[in-house]
């Protein structure tokens, strides 16, 4: 009886193919790539340091001479600092509100907040608000997608606080506390 | 909270402008979740505390009318650094739309007291808009544009519409890159601005759906 005997030689030849294949499917292999981009809403106020804004102190001081009007008060400025990465709809544009949620104005005096935008992507189109004991809601700045502003001293959208006010309607018993809240949201 | 003072200081007043800016949190998932129905009835919000300090954050829901639908906690406690996420569940999963606002805010100290000013606080506040419902089954009957100075759409229908617009010229031509649209069932209009030599409008939602209409 005749074994054929299987030839030994085909199995030589395959092991270094094998080695061979499994480096090339090394090399070629897909990899799952896994990233994600946060979907950032961030902001802040600071100073012209960029510093956490501290006190604002707007001093509405009396005249030189007897008669005269109570001079005005030189605008003070900070500044807005954002980033945003903007989403898919519904979350694509945001906005930033400016509430006057604590307090009141006295009749006669006017506190107007002016933007000037700086930054990088699109930032979107701002407008002034004035603050009065008629008006205590605005819209600061709209049609924000992806930007950011920067993040050091001078960076950011410019606010100008500038306080309006004639002398006669000034009473110095006018006291209390005004709370401002900035809001941003999607549009 | 707030507190007026007695007096004043004569021949003077004091604005105090108390900023309170130093609780430094942002929010890194969005400002505005959709949940379409059929999809899972929750969520989470994720805040960032960028301070070296733990910041407690607080958590006010506005209802957009009718009674509350949403469960979420009113304060989340973020350590240093830390990135939380704040868990929400839509109470009733059925297929009506609801939506409703979180006001997310860092719990700040209380402003120093001046005698004689008034003293004005800054708070930051985000809001992020949480919607649920059905997308519209059949926009051309829900979906309402109306030309202005720019084109305003309105869902006139009881469904959400998520749509892409692509502004057209005369012959056919697509004018700059479509934008998103997302529509709301509440009588809320969104106006976009219409690019320059615009002729038509098209709306295509992702499931074939299109809307289209041409400049009066």
């Amino acid at each position: 009886m005749i074994h054929a005997q299987k030839p030994f030689w085909p199995y030589l030849l395959a092991a270094p193919m094998a080695l061979s294949f499994s480096a090339w499917s090394q090399s070629t292999a897909a990899h799952d790539v896994d990233f994600t981009v946060d979907e950032a809403a961030m902001i802040r106020i600071v100073d012209a340091n960029a510093s956490p804004a501290g006190m604002m102190n707007f001093h509405i001081q009396a005249p030189a001479i007897p008669g005269q009007a109570f001079p005005g008060v030189a605008a003070q400025t900070a500044y807005m600092q954002f980033t945003s990465v903007k989403g898919a709809s519904p979350d694509n544009v945001r906005q930033v509100d400016v509430d006057l949620i604590g307090g009141s104005l006295p009749s006669g005096v006017q506190l107007t907040v002016s933007p000037t935008l700086f930054g990088t992507g699109t930032v979107g189109s701002a407008a002034p608000i004035t603050f009065s004991a008629n008006n205590g809601t605005g819209t600061l700045i709209s049609g924000i997608q992806s930007a950011y502003t920067g993040e050091g001293p001078g960076d950011g959208v410019l606010l100008q606080y500038a306080l309006n006010f004639a002398t006669q309607n000034l009473d110095a018993a006018s006291s209390g506390m005004i709370t401002l809240r900035y809001t941003i949201s999607n549009s | 909270m707030i507190c007026w003072e007695q007096g004043g200081r004569l021949g003077a007043l004091l604005l105090v402008l108390s900023w309170s800016a130093s609780a430094q949190i942002s929010v890194i998932n969005g400002l505005a979740h959709f949940h379409p129905c059929g999809s899972r009835g929750h969520g989470e919000i994720l805040v960032h505390n960028s301070l070296d300090t733990s910041v407690t954050v607080l958590l006010e829901v506005e209802y957009m009318g009718g009674s509350p639908k949403i469960s979420i906690p009113s304060e989340w406690v973020l350590d240093a650094g830390e990135r939380g996420a704040i868990p929400y569940q839509w109470i009733e999963t059925d297929s009506s739309s609801q939506r409703a606002r979180i006001g997310v805010y860092p719990l700040y100290t209380s402003p120093v007291t001046r005698f004689g000013g008034w003293a004005v606080q800054t708070q930051l506040r985000y809001v992020v808009s949480l919607y649920r419902g059905c997308l519209s089954p059949s926009p051309e009957n829900e979906v309402r544009a109306e030309w202005d100075s720019t084109l305003t759409w309105q869902m006139v229908g009881p469904h959400f519409w998520s749509a892409q617009v692509q502004a057209y010229g005369d012959l056919g031509e697509a004018i700059e890159a479509p934008f998103n649209l997302f529509l709301a069932p509440f009588g809320t209009s969104v106006s976009q601005p219409v690019p320059p030599g615009t002729a038509y409008v098209v709306a295509r939602d992702s499931r074939g759906h299109q809307v289209g209409c041409k400049r009066p």
